[in-house]
């Protein structure tokens, strides 16, 4: 199957690998991600001038511009910052263990991606756990050894049409109008009004998902060899698998827990950066988690500026600049190869 | 010392190989030739420990595999996989320096030996001009190349290649092969499958006789060793084209296949150039 499509033209880019050269993307993603924190305390409807905002981050939670800062716009930043970074952090492991040579493994991670992210979401009205872990089991199925580019397109449409149809059924059992509504709106994912209580329980969940997923760093660079030679590079193949589908189940389930379906993040983000690292997977990690967090925080401004009628929710905007982003690449490959 | 003793191993429930026998020492090159599913790539497999023996011990230093710390036994034994792929554009140097993975701990970070190691295996296997290319991009016989420096990378003592000529033309098969010996002739264990037949006699046939022009004579003793249905020789023998007082064995028609006996001489170790 790697015969398909093998990017002929895509060269790794200049090779960033030692000195300056390595900390340049990182360093220059921290600083634009703290920016963009920066002005999004500015955001919202309210307008509030900086000595302001600086006064009411040293104070406490007395007069209005304080309550409207420490409780309605740090909790939001910080959220925009740990669900974006979990999101594009999960998004580059799992390309990386999927592989990405190529517009049919490209198809691959997207279906397969999208199918996946919304069992998480769905594990939310169906029950917790015993949902995100049916998302991790079938994930490692269907990843398991020798799959085939052209089998994770099939299983990543499978996977969606499944995701569909239970969604389709929590709204059709759902008791009352009201709670129909509410699935609706957790497809399309917000972050706002979320509290600084969801902040210190997405956190908790994150940190060892993150850790987890860190921790495949080095076996996914041996992972863009073949499996065999993976594994007589001294990884356990299957270990990885495990760590990877459990820290995203981890990290991802506890994002979308709080935001609901924000789409798009986890694909756009690596597929932005694989250039800037020397397509080494392993080291796509750090600044995909980077630059999901930036994505997410400046998207959660741009939602909010746009905001005149009803909320523009976030999850909408992710998917309508996802999307044709997507077919842009794809066109991109599609000249490529022929 | 990489011993196999009785070795069986099945796939999914079918016996694949039995009893099989043979032990590489450092400095050897064993040719290992044989059908399309005789078992060549699955005793390699094997031997990196990666599927797990039915029956019978695999023993890296008198200690089975199983034993062994994965990462300790990575470094000792490494493999070229079979066409192996990349699926990802990087350039030759970074692929090349994956070998280095089973040196390092989860977070430690690339040290300056590290960096030589890389450096020698590019040049040992002779691609030291193509570090910087993008790993797709490469032509057959380049890649092989850059494969084969990314298992030396991790300066491995015993070295498991997995049909490296095949696709490859003469010259380069030629290459690869003079690689494979040089490797031996330091003191690395080598293991390659082969179904060019011609250059299995001409690299493995023998013993201290099959030095190339260049090359000491002194390099590395060679064992041939057999795998089962290996075609017996038909009355005639089969046909061979001689150079240099060496005689090959040159494919010329199917001869129809005496299998009864072939298994328990398939095991012997060594010794038998037809």
């Amino acid at each position: 199957m790697t015969t398909i499509a093998e990017p002929r033209g895509a060269v790794a880019g200049p090779s960033p690998s030692t000195g300056w050269a390595a900390w340049l993307v990182p360093a220059v993603l921290s600083v634009a991600l703290l920016v963009a924190a920066v002005a999004s305390l500015f955001a919202g409807s309210v307008s509030i001038s900086a000595p302001e905002i600086v006064r009411a981050l040293l104070g406490g939670n007395e007069t209005v511009c304080e309550i409207i800062i420490w409780q309605l716009r740090v909790p939001r930043t910080l959220l925009a910052m740990l669900i974006g970074a979990s999101l594009g952090l999960s998004g580059a492991v799992l390309q990386g263990l999927l592989g990405i040579s190529g517009a049919a493994a490209f198809g691959a991670v997207l279906a397969f991606y999208s199918g996946f992210a919304s069992l998480l979401l769905l594990a939310l009205p169906l029950g917790g756990m015993a949902g995100a872990g049916g998302a991790v089991a079938l994930l490692l199925l269907l990843g398991g050894p020798r799959a085939s580019t052209l089998t994770l397109i099939l299983a990543g449409v499978a996977v969606s049409s499944l995701a569909g149809a239970l969604t389709a059924l929590a709204l059709n059992l759902s008791p009352n109008p009201y709670a129909a509504t509410e699935v609706i709106f957790w497809m399309m994912g917000s972050l706002a009004d979320r509290s600084f209580e969801h902040v210190t329980m997405t956190t908790i969940c994150m940190l060892p998902g993150w850790l987890l997923l860190f921790s495949t760093r080095r076996a996914l660079d041996a992972l863009s060899l073949d499996e065999d030679t993976a594994t007589s590079l001294g990884f356990n193949v299957g270990a990885v698998r495990l760590s990877a589908a459990l820290g995203t189940a981890l990290a991802v389930g506890s994002a979308v827990s709080v935001s609901g379906t924000i789409g798009f993040v986890g694909l756009v983000v690596p597929h932005l950066l694989w250039p800037l690292v020397g397509a080494q997977p392993g080291r796509l990690l750090v600044v995909s988690a980077l630059c999901g967090a930036l994505l997410l925080t400046v998207t959660d401004i741009v939602v909010r500026l746009f905001s005149t009628g009803p909320e523009l929710k976030i999850g909408v905007l992710t998917a309508l600049l996802g999307a044709p982003f997507f077919l842009v690449l794809l066109l991109r490959l599609r000249t490529k190869l022929s | 010392m990489l011993a196999t003793r009785q070795l069986k191993v099945a796939l999914g429930g079918r016996t694949v190989m039995a009893d099989a026998t043979l032990s590489l020492s450092g400095g050897t090159v064993i040719g290992l030739i044989g059908p399309n599913g005789a078992g060549k790539t699955t005793l390699l497999r094997a031997l990196t420990g990666i599927i797990p023996a039915e029956a019978g011990v695999i023993t890296l230093d008198d200690r089975p595999l199983a034993g062994w710390p994965p990462r300790t036994l990575a470094r000792n034994i490494t493999s070229v996989a079979q066409d192996a792929p990349c699926s990802w554009p990087m350039t030759v140097r970074r692929v090349v320096a994956l070998g280095r993975l089973p040196h390092l701990q989860p977070w430690q970070r690339p040290t300056p030996a590290d960096g030589e190691a890389i450096e020698e295996a590019l040049q040992q296997a002779d691609v030291l001009f193509l570090d910087n290319r993008n790993v797709l991009t490469l032509s057959g016989g380049e890649r092989a190349r850059v494969m084969l420096a990314r298992a030396l990378a991790g300066g491995p003592r015993y070295l498991l290649a997995d049909e490296p000529v095949a696709g490859l033309d003469p010259a380069h098969q030629l290459q690869m092969m003079a690689l494979l010996r040089e490797r031996a002739a330091a003191g690395v264990g080598v293991i390659v499958t082969l179904h060019n037949l011609s250059l299995a006699g001409r690299f493995a046939i023998g013993s201290s006789s099959w030095s190339m022009a260049g090359l000491p004579r002194t390099a590395p003793r060679a064992t041939f060793w057999r795998l089962r249905s290996w075609p017996k020789r038909s009355a005639s023998g089969p046909p061979t084209a001689g150079h240099d007082g060496q005689r090959y064995v040159v494919p010329w028609e199917v001869v129809p296949r005496l299998s009864v006996v072939d298994r328990r001489q398939g095991s012997d170790g060594h010794g038998h150039g037809e």
